[in-house]
């Protein structure tokens, strides 16, 4: 299910592997309203963690995912509906000028950038 | 799944622990910020916001001014963040105004800065009413701005800021004007892939590219600011609706938005439902939207049409025709919210939405239950009785898939579809027999055995069936509570049936094989067999049955067969015992106990429950009768439209103690003793809109009487002092003045106040009666408008009031259900009197009836309140004398002849002399 009254609220939900997003409304609000909302969001979301909406991935990247929010819904009132915007809308943290941080995570994302990029070049080939 | 609520617990301490991230707050303070390190700290402090973790005061303040430091920052990526955080704290911390100059500095016109719309948005968080003014520029010229994020923004924002500073706000309608007009994507950049690429955390891009809107949802904000601006204004509201509105196809309207189309459809139908004169229009536009390409209009439109008052059919046609197009569609949400709205536009008009019971009927199956109930209980509603067989087979077909939540609900639908067409219940019994086997929760059950109960009483024809399912279930049941119940319901309705002794077989198993709760229950129901089965073989064997339950292990069994033993061997037992079928008027008994345990002196006496009330069962049945879940689903759906008038209306027994309270505020009144009968209603001795409002109330103690008058100035300029009931009775009445307590200031703001007049019967035996003349006595005083003070002079004033009756109907008789012939024929020995009446201005038999049963205010029994004939009668009375004066009961035998009247001959019997005289002074008198 998608869609259910509960509790006297409107509640609009989809799954995204191991999350459930919900919206919630008063109960005489439009569905299909929501349900846009929703998608914008969850799309949104998507674009920013590049397809990988699952709670590791989520939790590893809160900020993005608070500011998409806040880029969709301000106080109860929808923002935005256009995912594409809602992304671009929603900066990322830059490491800072003074000390670049070299670990695992930044190695293992130069990592896959490469491999795509190569993948890429093979698939041209 | 163990390893996930460890990761789930490790994060949350990490995220959620307060301290933690107020102590780690320094690295605001630290030189040179670390934009990273602010980022993620200002995300934990989000995070925390948004799991509910509440902040002091004390808390946020610091850690909102740390914040203030990150403005030096230059870095966009930390003051997203920053505003994000702004906003949560600026609802705890204080002094947030102070950063107003920070944040406008961010919002200058022409800053091409990624976080511009955050700093509007966390703007109209920190300002107060007298900041809007100063920040007006800024607002106006950012709502026309060309990016529509930076629009959206401060659009939002001055919706939010509206009911704060109106006038202001109001002054910025042009500018919301022109953000309305449509506008294309202006400047689109070659689509940025910043957000994607690996190239942007390259430390040296200072700038985001952002995606223009291509939603046009600045239209949606700017038509919800220009609508809070103009809502009181209906002229330019619906001026607003017809310019954008595009004419009657809704083809040329320059809205783009779905969403703004959606909140003009709203506002149209307000107007509409407020302005009879513009329905037509409006509705020709609501009718033009249900075309529109967007499923969120059409189906916002087709809503609007389906929740009109007074909708009548022709008007829903086309409405009807959308929603039944959503019903097959792939989307749930779309489908629920079809469904939801047919199902509340069922239960005025089921034959227009009977047009959807093809769609409706494959939603059943549907994988959202909450859409299959909808359509379920819908069906219900629309069904007719050919279509209820194909239905039947398809509920049956997946009760075994669904909770017992919706199991319940479906059982409800079936019960009140027996209840539409009876001449289906064998179909209906087999499937609620069916499902009673299935496995089940206590509640499921229930509902089953509930909804058979409800056959067996409405639908005799199904009894002997229903009972026999019933007695099936018992065999197996794992519920105590509802083998009580079935238990119960075999002893009332088994002796009635044909064969009564195949219902004995399966009562006496559960002796044998139950817990001692269901024997006790299985005792009591085979005894009504012993005395109600007129066969006396089955007397015997009932005889038989019981005494070897005299052997049981639990008192109460042995108890009560011991008991139904000897009420089987006496036969006025039985009467009192098994056949009687009056019960106590609950809440009449709820009020006396309650006032009994209240009352420390009356302790010292048993409680007298023969001064309460009797009702039938029937009519106790029908008090309790419980709400079907279809119904109170029905109200989830419909409550917003319709405002519930939830004025109370208090019951008697809530009166009652009322009274009792407002009594027992008067110390005089505790000598009295227990009040005996209050009346049950105020009687209203003014008209209700005169200045002053009086009503009355008698309370009849056990040698006094007392008037209560609720007394009501409903002049705001006028006081009113020292006010006083003065009562003259008309003639001898047997009542010796005592007393009164008088109002000593009467203000409008604090009416109503009550007076109290109190006399003394002379002959507590006897029961007075009397007409009172009453007249208002006060000190009327003006009250200065200036200062709300009223003045030094007043001057006595007198205003008549209706006349107060003492009279036998509700001041001292109570109605109340006995077996009138038994209980006729047992009062023959004590007092009573005849006398005959000749009514000669009554017009028929009927209209005695209803005036003696309201005069005499005494209960009619077994139906003979209902005339069968015009020309001869005997209506029957049953009633209750207050205070200990036992039952009373008439026979008034009439014979009506035109011209003639109605002739009558009333027969009181009594338990004292003085309540016939009462009864009969009632009539003469």
């Amino acid at each position: 299910g998608d869609i259910i009254l509960y509790d006297g609220l409107l509640a609009v939900y989809k799954h995204s592997l191991d999350l459930i997003f919900y919206v919630l409304a008063p109960p005489a609000e439009n569905e299909l309203m929501l349900n846009v909302a929703l998608t914008a969001y969850m799309d949104g979301l998507s674009l920013l963690l590049r397809g990988q909406v699952e709670r590791r991935a989520l939790m590893d990247n809160l900020d993005l995912a608070l500011l998409c929010l806040d880029e969709t819904i301000d106080d109860g009132i929808i923002v935005e509906t256009d995912a594409t915007t809602i992304a671009s809308r929603v900066s990322r943290p830059r490491a800072d000028t003074t000390e670049i941080v070299i670990n695992e995570q930044t190695i293992l994302s130069a990592y896959q950038t490469v491999k795509e990029k190569m993948a890429q070049r093979i698939a041209q080939m | 799944m163990a390893s996930k609520k460890d990761d789930d617990a490790s994060f949350n301490n990490f995220y959620n622990n307060k301290t933690t991230i107020l102590q780690e707050a320094r690295v605001f303070h630290e030189s040179p910020i670390s934009p990273r390190k602010c980022r993620a700290l200002l995300t934990r402090v989000a995070y925390l916001f948004y799991s509910g973790e509440a902040f002091q005061a004390q808390e946020a303040t610091p850690l909102f001014f740390g914040i203030t430091k990150l403005f030096s920052h230059k870095d966009a990526a930390l003051r997203q963040m920053v505003y994000l955080a702004i906003k949560e704290l600026s609802t705890v911390a204080e002094d947030v105004i102070m950063l107003t100059a920070s944040i406008q500095r961010d919002m200058q016109p022409n800053s091409e800065v990624i976080y511009r719309p955050n700093a509007i948005r966390a703007l109209c968080r920190i300002i107060d009413a007298s900041m809007v003014q100063s920040t007006e520029r800024f607002f106006k010229a950012a709502i026309v701005d060309k990016n529509t994020s930076i629009s959206s923004a401060a659009l939002v924002s001055s919706y939010h800021l509206f009911p704060v500073s109106k006038d202001v706000i109001k002054r910025w309608v042009n500018e919301a004007q022109e953000a309305l007009s449509p506008r294309a994507p202006s400047f689109f950049n070659a689509p940025s892939t910043s957000y994607l690429g690996f190239g942007s955390s390259a430390p040296s891009t200072p700038s985001y590219q952002t995606v223009p809107s291509s939603s046009y949802i600045s239209q949606y904000h700017a038509l919800g600011l220009l609508y809070s601006i103009r809502q009181q204004d209906r002229m330019a509201v619906i001026k607003m609706i017809q310019q954008l509105g595009g004419g009657k196809t809704g083809g040329g309207t320059t809205l783009k938005n779905p969403m703004a189309l959606c909140m003009l459809i709203r506002y149209a139908a307000k107007v509409m439902d407020e302005d009879p004169n513009m329905h037509k229009q409006m509705f020709d536009l609501l009718e033009g939207w249900l075309r529109h390409k967007s499923d969120m209009v059409t189906f916002e439109a087709a809503r609007a049409i389906a929740e009109m008052r007074n909708v009548q059919p022709q008007h829903l046609t086309r409405a009807v025709a959308a929603l039944q197009n959503f019903l097959s569609s792939m989307k749930p949400t779309l489908k629920f919210a079809a469904i939801r709205t047919l199902s509340s536009l069922a239960l005025i008009h089921p034959t227009v939405v009977a047009a959807c019971n093809t769609e409706m009927e494959n939603l059943i199956t549907d994988a959202n239950r909450s859409i299959a109930t909808y359509a379920i209980t819908t069906l219900l509603k629309t069904g007719n009785e050919a279509s209820v067989d194909r239905l039947m087979k398809q509920i049956s077909g997946f009760m075994s898939e669904i909770s017992d939540e919706f199991k319940v609900i479906v059982v409800d639908a079936v019960r009140s579809l027996c209840l539409k067409f009876p001449a289906k219940q064998d179909l209906m019994l087999t499937f609620l027999a069916g499902v009673l086997r299935d496995e089940g929760g206590y509640d499921f059950k229930r509902a089953v055995v509930e909804a058979i109960f409800d056959m067996i009483k409405y639908i005799s024809a199904c009894k002997e069936s229903a009972l026999g399912h019933l007695c099936e279930f018992i065999e197996d049941c794992e519920f105590t509570k509802l083998s009580v119940r079935i238990l119960h319901l075999l002893g009332i309705e088994g002796p009635k049936m044909s064969q009564p002794t195949k219902y004995i077989r399966f009562i006496y198993n559960r002796v044998v094989l139950e817990n001692a709760i269901v024997r006790a229950a299985a005792v009591s129901s085979m005894a009504k067999f012993g005395v109600n089965v007129l066969d006396a073989t089955v007397k015997k064997s009932i005889g038989v049955l019981l005494s070897r339950c005299l052997d049981d292990v639990d008192d109460e069994v042995r108890d009560r067969a011991a008991m139904y033993l000897r009420v089987l061997r006496e036969e006025e037992l039985q009467e009192t015992y098994v056949k009687e079928d009056s019960v106590f008027s609950l809440a009449a008994l709820e009020a006396k106990l309650v006032s009994y345990v209240n009352d420390a002196a009356a302790t010292s006496e048993p409680f007298d429950a023969s001064s309460i009330p009797k009702i039938s069962r029937a009519q106790a049945a029908q008090d309790v009768a419980r709400p079907s879940s279809l119904d109170t689903i029905a109200v989830a759906v419909t409550a917003k439209a319709a405002p519930v008038n939830l004025a109370p209306q208090l019951s008697a027994a809530e009166a009652q103690s009322q009274y009792a309270q407002q009594l027992a505020a008067v110390p005089e009144f505790a000598a009295y003793g227990p009040v005996m009968n209050s009346s049950v209603k105020p009687t209203q001795l003014t008209e209700s809109e005169t200045e002053y409002v009086v009503s009355c109330v008698k309370h009849v103690f056990k040698a006094h009487v007392v008037f209560q008058f609720n007394i009501s100035n409903t002049l705001p300029d006028m006081v009113l002092e020292n006010v006083d009931v003065i009562m003259q009775p008309t003639d001898e009445t047997g009542l010796t003045p005592l007393g009164s307590t008088s109002i000593p200031l009467l203000t409008a703001a604090a009416s109503p106040q009550i007076a109290y007049v109190s006399f003394q019967r002379d002959d507590p035996v006897e029961y007075p009666l009397g007409t009172f003349q009453c007249t208002l006595k006060f000190v009327s005083k003006e009250v200065d408008p200036s200062s709300g003070e009223p003045e030094e002079e007043g001057y006595p004033d007198e205003y008549q009031l209706e006349e107060v009756e003492l009279g036998a109907s509700g001041d001292y008789i109570l109605p109340s259900y006995v077996n009138f012939n038994s209980e006729w024929e047992k009062m023959k020995a004590g007092p009573s009197q005849t006398e005959t009446f000749a009514l000669s201005e009554m017009e028929s038999i009927k209209a005695a009836c209803d005036s003696l049963i309201e005069i005499l205010n005494m209960e009619a029994l077994g139906g003979s309140d209902q005339p069968t004939s015009t020309t001869v009668h005997t209506l029957q009375l049953g009633g209750l004398v207050a205070g200990g004066g036992g039952k009373v009961l008439a026979r008034v035998r009439m014979t009506f002849a035109a011209g003639q009247g109605v002739t009558l001959e009333l027969s009181v019997r009594a338990e004292q002399e003085a309540v016939c005289r009462l009864v009969m002074s009632a009539i003469g008198g």
